[in-house]
């Protein structure tokens, strides 16, 4: 069956790496990997139109990314009562990236999603906006208010870089100054 | 050396690549293919039961709403009684049948019906089912019950988004009119 291998070998070249582009949009890896499978699930559905995209990979992140925003509406309503605060665990992540992970956490999903696909994906602001159905200008506004709220975690856009320092104590700094303004 | 955001992101990235675990392709195409089959065999049992309630509705094959009921299994010997309305088992058990779950509702909403539509469907579908009663058997019916079932005031359009391939448009057309009142189908039940 042409089709499945075609299918096969799609899914063999490029489900790791949607998964971890989904996971650094949301920082949960099992969520990740349900939406990835999901989205596969529904590509090979209606294949014989999806691969003749021109780039199915983006298709398959754009579903992706909607399931697990859609599952975070749901848990959000469902959950917020007795799970506020509290996040999957991430075993084996070196602090500096749980650091980093719980900064992304805390900045919009639409920012998010734009620094993500911009410093991880390698897209330019036009594709984002090709991918996210958003205006450049409003790109541009999210990937540097993306970046601006990063900034205290991230040495190339800090204003005030402090050497030697790692990602969790300019995590910890970040979040006494977000103390701070709050 | 300063970390960039691509560098940390990277860094995100590799641990996903290590503790990722994803099924084989092979398992995501039969669960793609089985969830199409229950699709398919929800969207069969919905036409079915549409079907039905047009037959509860009483129309003959010439596009005549008359007196019910003709049926597959009427025209295989069942008698219809010119004096009554009467389900027969199949009809009863098909109705029985149309639980509207929310699948069934997604499929609906897939043809195009309004919200209203559908739960004015439902509701017959419902009102129905209690006609058709547990054991599924012939059973008479009240004005009152027809009543409801024909409460489903479906467009010609509408009717034919249900499936009703093999119907001539005169019998979609009598269906999609037969707004009847109870006194009218008393009438036509003589």
């Amino acid at each position: 069956m042409p089709e499945a291998d075609d299918f096969d070998m799609f899914y063999a070249a490029t489900s790791r790496r949607l998964v971890r582009q989904i996971f650094a949009m949301t920082g949960d890896l099992s969520e990740a990997e349900d939406a990835v499978q999901e989205a596969y699930i529904r590509a090979w559905r209606r294949w014989p139109r999806i691969r003749a995209y021109d780039d199915p990979e983006a298709w398959l992140r754009v579903v992706a990314y909607r399931i697990t925003v859609n599952s975070w509406r749901k848990a959000r309503n469902r959950l917020t009562a007795h799970r506020a605060g509290r996040h999957p665990e991430l075993p084996g992540l070196s602090p500096d990236l749980v650091a980093l992970v719980s900064a992304l956490r805390k900045i919009p999903e639409t920012q998010r999603r734009a620094v993500v696909l911009h410093h991880l994906v390698g897209l330019s602001v036009e594709e984002i906006a090709h991918e996210t159905g958003a205006p450049t200008g409003t790109v541009k506004a999210r990937l540097a208010r993306g970046r601006r709220a990063l900034a205290p975690l991230v040495s190339e856009l800090d204003d005030s870089p402090q050497p030697g320092a790692t990602i969790a104590q300019r995590k910890s700094k970040f979040d006494r100054e977000e103390h701070a303004h709050a | 050396m300063p970390e960039t955001l691509s560098t940390q992101l990277a860094g995100l990235a590799g641990y996903a690549d290590c503790n990722a675990s994803l099924g084989p392709a092979a398992a995501l195409r039969g669960r793609a293919t089985r969830r199409t089959a229950r699709r398919r065999g929800g969207a069969a049992a919905l036409g079915g039961s549409a079907l039905a309630v047009a037959i509860s509705l009483g129309v003959t094959s010439t596009g005549v709403v008359g007196p019910a009921h003709s049926t597959p299994s009427s025209s295989q010997g069942s008698v219809q009684s010119p004096g009554s309305v009467r389900l027969t088992a199949y009809q009863a058990t098909v109705l029985a049948k149309a639980h509207v779950t929310k699948a069934n509702m997604a499929v609906l909403k897939k043809m195009r019906l309004t919200p209203l539509q559908i739960k004015t469907l439902a509701v017959a579908y419902r009102t129905a089912q209690q006609i058709a009663g547990a054991g599924g058997s012939d059973k008479q019916l009240t004005v009152a019950e027809i009543a409801a079932v024909v409460k489903v005031k479906l467009t010609v359009a509408q009717l034919a988004a249900l499936g009703y391939a093999n119907m001539t448009v005169d019998q979609i057309e009598a269906i999609a009119k037969a707004d009847l009142t109870a006194a009218q189908l008393a009438a036509l039940g003589g």
